[in-house]
C-alpha cells in the first residue's frame, strides 16, 4: 500500500458533499474519503511503530478502521471527519497489536520508563557525544540502577521470547557500567555470529579504513590519535607528535640558544 | 525532558567512552597546542568530525549507500560510529588486533 502522499486534503464542505453522495449509495465517494485520509492512517501507524509490529501491517489495519469510520460518521453533527476517524483508526490498530503483539504483557509503568530511558539516552548522546552509563541514566530518569538495567535487558530482546536452543552469543549494549565495561543485556541466536561473509566484509572494511587513513591530513591524524588514545611509538619519528621539519626547527633553535655555551662552561671549569 | 541543572557541569564535556582510553576534546586541544597546532576544544572537535566525515563518506560509497552531505554529517557525529571506527583505527595504527577482539 502506498502512503498516498499525493492526495489532496478535503475541505469540510467537500467532505460533507462526499458523505451526502455516500448516503445516496455512491461507492466512489467512500473510496475518495478513504484515499484522502490515508495519510492520517500512516501518521498514526508510525506513532505505534515501536510496539514490535510492522508499520505496513498497522497501516493496513488502520485502513480498515478508516473504512469503518466512513460508515459510522454523521456529518450533520458538525465535527471534522478526521477527528472522528482518528479514534476508529486507533481502535483498529490497538486491537491488532493486542492480538498480534508481543507474547509477554509489559506493564504500563515499564513501557513508560522504557520510553523515558530512550529519550534520556538520545538527549545525553546529543549533549555529551557518548552513551550514558547506567548510573547516569538512573539519575536522569529518576529510577534505581537495577530497575533501569532490567528495562534495558527486556528491551534488548524486543520483548520476544527466544527458543531454548538458540542462544550462544551475548548481546552487549553500548551502555557502560560504573567500571567502564559494556553491559551484557541478553543473548543472540547463533545464526547472527561471525559467518565467513562477515569476516570478508570485515577485511574489506579494514582495507577501506587504511586507504582513508592515508588520505588524512597530519593534523587530523594527530587529533584522531589523541581522541582515541592511540599511543605513539617513541622510537619512530614518523609517529611522533611533531613532524621531521618541526624537529629540525626545534634542533636549530636549541643550537642557536646554546651557541658557544659549552666553551664558556669549559672555561669556567678551567678557572675553578 | 531536559538535562537537570548542573548535570553538564558534573559530567563534563563530551568525554569518550572509557573502553578506548582516549582524551576529551579539551585535552586533545591542549596537547595539539603544545605540539604547535594552536586550537581550542571546538576546533579539535571540528577537526575530528572532518576526519570522521571522510571515513563515513568512504564507507557509504563502498556499500553503495546514499552519500548526501546531511547523511555523512549525521553518521560522522554518531557516537557509536565514532567508537566503532576508533577501535578499527586503533587496530590499524597499532598493527595488531585490539584486546577486545
Amino acid at each position: 500500500m502506498s502512503v498516498g502522499a499525493s492526495r489532496n486534503i478535503l475541505s469540510y464542505e467537500e467532505t460533507c458533499d462526499l458523505f451526502i453522495k455516500l448516503g445516496q449509495g455512491d461507492i466512489t465517494a467512500r473510496d475518495k474519503l478513504v484515499s484522502s485520509n490515508i495519510r492520517l492512517v500512516w501518521k498514526i501507524a508510525r506513532s505505534y511503530s515501536n510496539r514490535g509490529i510492522d508499520v505496513e501491517d498497522l497501516a493496513q489495519e488502520g485502513s480498515m478502521g478508516l473504512m469503518k469510520a466512513t460508515e459510522k460518521f454523521d456529518y450533520k453533527r458538525g465535527f471534522k471527519f478526521s477527528t472522528y476517524a482518528t479514534w476508529w483508526i486507533k481502535q483498529a490498530m490497538g486491537r491488532y497489536i493486542t492480538n498480534n503483539g508481543p507474547a509477554i504483557r509489559i506493564p504500563a509503568h515499564v513501557v513508560g520508563l522504557s520510553m523515558r530511558i530512550r529519550r534520556a539516552t538520545e538527549e545525553f548522546k546529543q549533549e555529551f557525544g557518548s552513551e550514558p552509563m547506567i548510573s547516569e541514566l538512573a539519575e536522569l530518569v529518576g529510577a534505581s540502577e537495577d530497575h533501569v538495567k532490567s528495562v534495558l535487558e527486556s528491551r534488548a530482546t524486543e520483548y520476544k521470547p527466544q527458543a531454548l536452543d538458540t542462544g550462544t552469543g551475548d548481546v552487549v549494549s553500548n551502555l557502560k557500567n560504573d567500571s567502564g565495561e559494556n553491559v551484557r543485556i541478553g543473548q543472540t541466536p547463533a545464526s547472527t555470529i561471525g559467518t565467513p561473509f562477515d569476516m570478508f566484509a570485515d577485511a574489506e572494511l579494514r582495507k577501506l579504513i587504511r586507504q582513508v587513513l592515508s588520505q588524512l591530513t597530519d593534523r587530523e591524524e594527530r587529533v584522531i590519535r589523541l581522541r582515541f588514545g592511540i599511543s605513539e611509538d617513541p622510537g619512530n619519528h614518523g609517529d611522533f607528535p611533531i613532524t621531521e621539519d618541526e624537529l629540525k626547527e626545534l634542533q636549530r633553535r636549541i643550537d642557536n640558544k646554546f651557541d658557544g655555551t659549552p666553551n664558556k662552561v669549559e672555561e669556567s671549569h678551567d678557572h675553578a | 525532558m531536559t538535562m537537570p541543572n548542573g548535570f553538564r557541569t558534573a559530567h563534563g564535556y563530551a568525554t569518550v567512552s572509557s573502553s578506548t582510553g582516549g582524551n576529551d576534546y579539551r585535552d586533545v586541544a591542549r596537547q595539539m597546542t603544545e605540539a604547535g597546532h594552536q586550537m581550542n576544544h571546538a576546533t579539535a572537535r571540528n577537526v575530528l568530525l572532518g576526519a570522521m566525515e571522510k571515513f563515513a563518506a568512504a564507507i557509504l560509497t563502498h556499500y553503495g549507500e546514499n552519500v548526501s552531505t546531511d547523511v555523512v554529517k549525521r553518521i560522522a557525529r554518531e557516537p557509536s560510529f565514532q567508537d566503532g571506527l576508533g577501535e578499527l583505527i586503533q587496530d590499524e595504527f597499532l598493527g595488531k588486533k585490539s584486546k577486545k577482539d
